[in-house]
């Protein structure tokens, strides 16, 4: 790990280097130092509820089989045969006591363990234990309110340390009423942009929705809240480079379907009960979990991942999720703002695909390269707010959040390893 | 086998259809959908079939015999006529020069 990253974000400015957008040797040093040791969304407990369910899915560009085994312990390993190397799973997901390699025939557990090869006896003469060569399990598994997360770094921090603050956001999210969430189907496709762009977009970028998204929001399919000049919004960053837009406490950015927004007066007050005092002050829409775990509640429910696919490329899962204790109409209408908000065709992921495409292939070219991008507005202009766990901007559009998800970002990138970055880390550990 | 007259007629519609789209002409292209349409379009996820020799199944309940795609799954786009209107009222083009692409597939 020899790229030289020092220089390249400059938070306290707001100057961010292209660089960091398209050139090969630091995406492959992201790949080790942000994607190999931060936790990493899996999947949620509900897309795996019965022994031997499992599914397909990548920590950075490691491929991963997130399996419940028999017993109904979850599991996560690396999809990658021990033998030569072969993709084991092919499928995106399913049920199975075991999984047999296309090449060979090695067999593997739904616990990761070796179970058979063939002809081990005369062909190994005897030397092969299979004990050995059971599939490679990620480093830390664990869940949050039944957010399955993994790392491979060992010395990583505990999944709710990491976490931190943004815990109480993402229960803004799963844990709005008994019985939590579920989700109920996905969307799988690949944008040809950096990883990094809806990721700092989902995680502060309030300031696009009322021009780049003026059609989707005139059509009526969402009521582009954050776009809303009376609304007391801000951004929050609740440390470690997590990153969420809330609006005020009485702000609607629901799904503008009558059935949805009935149903959100219901529940109103259980779940601002459940969600306590806080709940009264912020209302969080739209965030990201550093690196690329970004979750919606506005005209869409939707969590998804931003898979790295090279520095020009991010492969989206998308999840529509809701929850389990609503009733099956307002279950289906959610399912249909999913597909027309946010999705493959979606009025509103469409427009943003378009501009984070742009933004990343204009990093080609060598001037283009050496602009660096102005992440400076309301510099200055944000505070640490005790109420609220979080640094929050003091209006309602600001790019605070962008340069704490790159500080974070430089931090990672410029640490040996967990140990150093919390010697380094400044911020965070003067407020906690 | 359908006549040639139904063939053409078949072939015009299409001709008609191409031409509303590279004019961007999508309020008189949504006209030609009957007030019943379901435009959906179906998502495929990659499943191993029953049948497949990669997997040892545990529980047969948790396996359908359709391997691509389930009934509950998202479609990638899935409207009504009231909805695309709705949607195509609002279209503000944004972006200069945006192509269309025309295919036709039989079943």
């Amino acid at each position: 790990m020899t790229t030289e990253t020092a220089g390249l974000v400059d938070a306290e400015h707001g100057m961010i280097s292209r660089r960091i957008f398209i050139e090969p040797e630091i995406y492959q040093a992201e790949l080790q130092r942000i994607f190999a040791r931060c936790w990493l969304f899996l999947c949620h407990d509900s897309q795996i509820p019965r022994p031997g369910d499992f599914l397909t899915t990548y920590m950075g560009e490691d491929p991963v089989l997130v399996v419940r085994d028999t017993a109904g312990t979850v599991g996560a390993f690396l999809n990658v045969c021990r033998h030569r190397g072969n993709r084991l799973c092919r499928a995106e997901d399913g049920n199975a006591a075991s999984f047999i390699c296309a090449y060979h025939g090695w067999t593997f557990g739904n616990d990761g363990r070796l179970t058979a090869v063939p002809n081990r006896r005369e062909a190994y003469h005897g030397a092969l234990d299979l004990g050995d060569w059971g599939l490679i399990p990620v480093a830390q598994l664990e869940s949050y309110k039944g957010l399955w997360f993994a790392t491979f770094d060992p010395q990583a921090p505990p999944l709710r340390e990491y976490l931190g603050e943004m815990a109480w956001y993402i229960d803004t999210f799963v844990d709005r009423r008994e019985g939590g969430i579920e989700i109920v189907a996905s969307h799988k496709w690949v944008m040809p942009c950096n990883w990094k762009f809806p990721a700092e977009n989902f995680g502060g970028d309030a300031y696009h929705v009322q021009w780049n998204h003026l059609s989707a929001v005139k059509s009526g399919f969402s009521r582009g809240v954050t776009a809303n000049a009376s609304s007391t919004q801000r951004m929050a960053s609740p440390g470690n480079g997590h990153a969420l837009i809330c609006v005020g406490p009485d702000d609607v950015g629901d799904p503008p379907m009558p059935v949805i927004e009935a149903y959100e007066r219901d529940i109103a007050t259980e779940v601002r009960q459940r969600l306590g005092p806080r709940a009264g002050l912020i209302n969080p829409i739209v965030g990201t979990v550093f690196p690329n775990f970004s979750l919606l509640r506005g005209t869409s429910r939707t969590f998804r991942v931003w898979q790295p696919r090279g520095p020009e490329k991010t492969e989206v899962r998308s999840f529509v999720f809701m929850d389990k204790a609503a009733p099956p109409e307002v279950k289906r209408a959610i399912r249909q703002a999913g597909i027309r908000g946010f999705s493959p065709s979606g009025s509103f992921e469409q427009d943003d695909m378009d501009n984070w495409q742009e933004c990343t292939q204009t990093c080609r070219g060598v001037m283009s390269r050496r602009m660096p991008l102005n992440t400076r507005m309301g510099l200055g202009h944000d505070r640490f707010e005790p109420a609220l766990g979080a640094w929050v901007s003091d209006y309602r559009f600001s790019e605070s959040n962008h340069r704490q998800f790159y500080r974070r970002w430089s931090e990672l990138m410029e640490a040996a390893d967990w140990g150093a970055l919390a010697r380094t880390t400044t911020r965070e550990a003067k407020y906690a | 086998m359908p006549d040639q007259d139904t063939i053409r007629g078949v072939e015009q519609f299409l001709y008609q259809e191409a031409r509303l789209l590279d004019a961007r002409r999508f309020h008189d292209w949504l006209r030609l959908f009957t007030d019943d349409v379901h435009y959906r379009m179906a998502a495929r996820t990659n499943r191993y079939p029953r049948s497949s020799k990669a997997i040892v199944i545990l529980d047969a309940e948790r396996c359908t015999e359709e391997d691509q795609e389930r009934a509950d799954e998202l479609g990638l786009f899935d409207e009504d006529i009231a909805t695309s209107m709705r949607e195509s009222r609002a279209l503000i083009p944004a972006w200069p020069g945006r192509k269309t692409r025309h295919r036709v597939h039989g079943t």
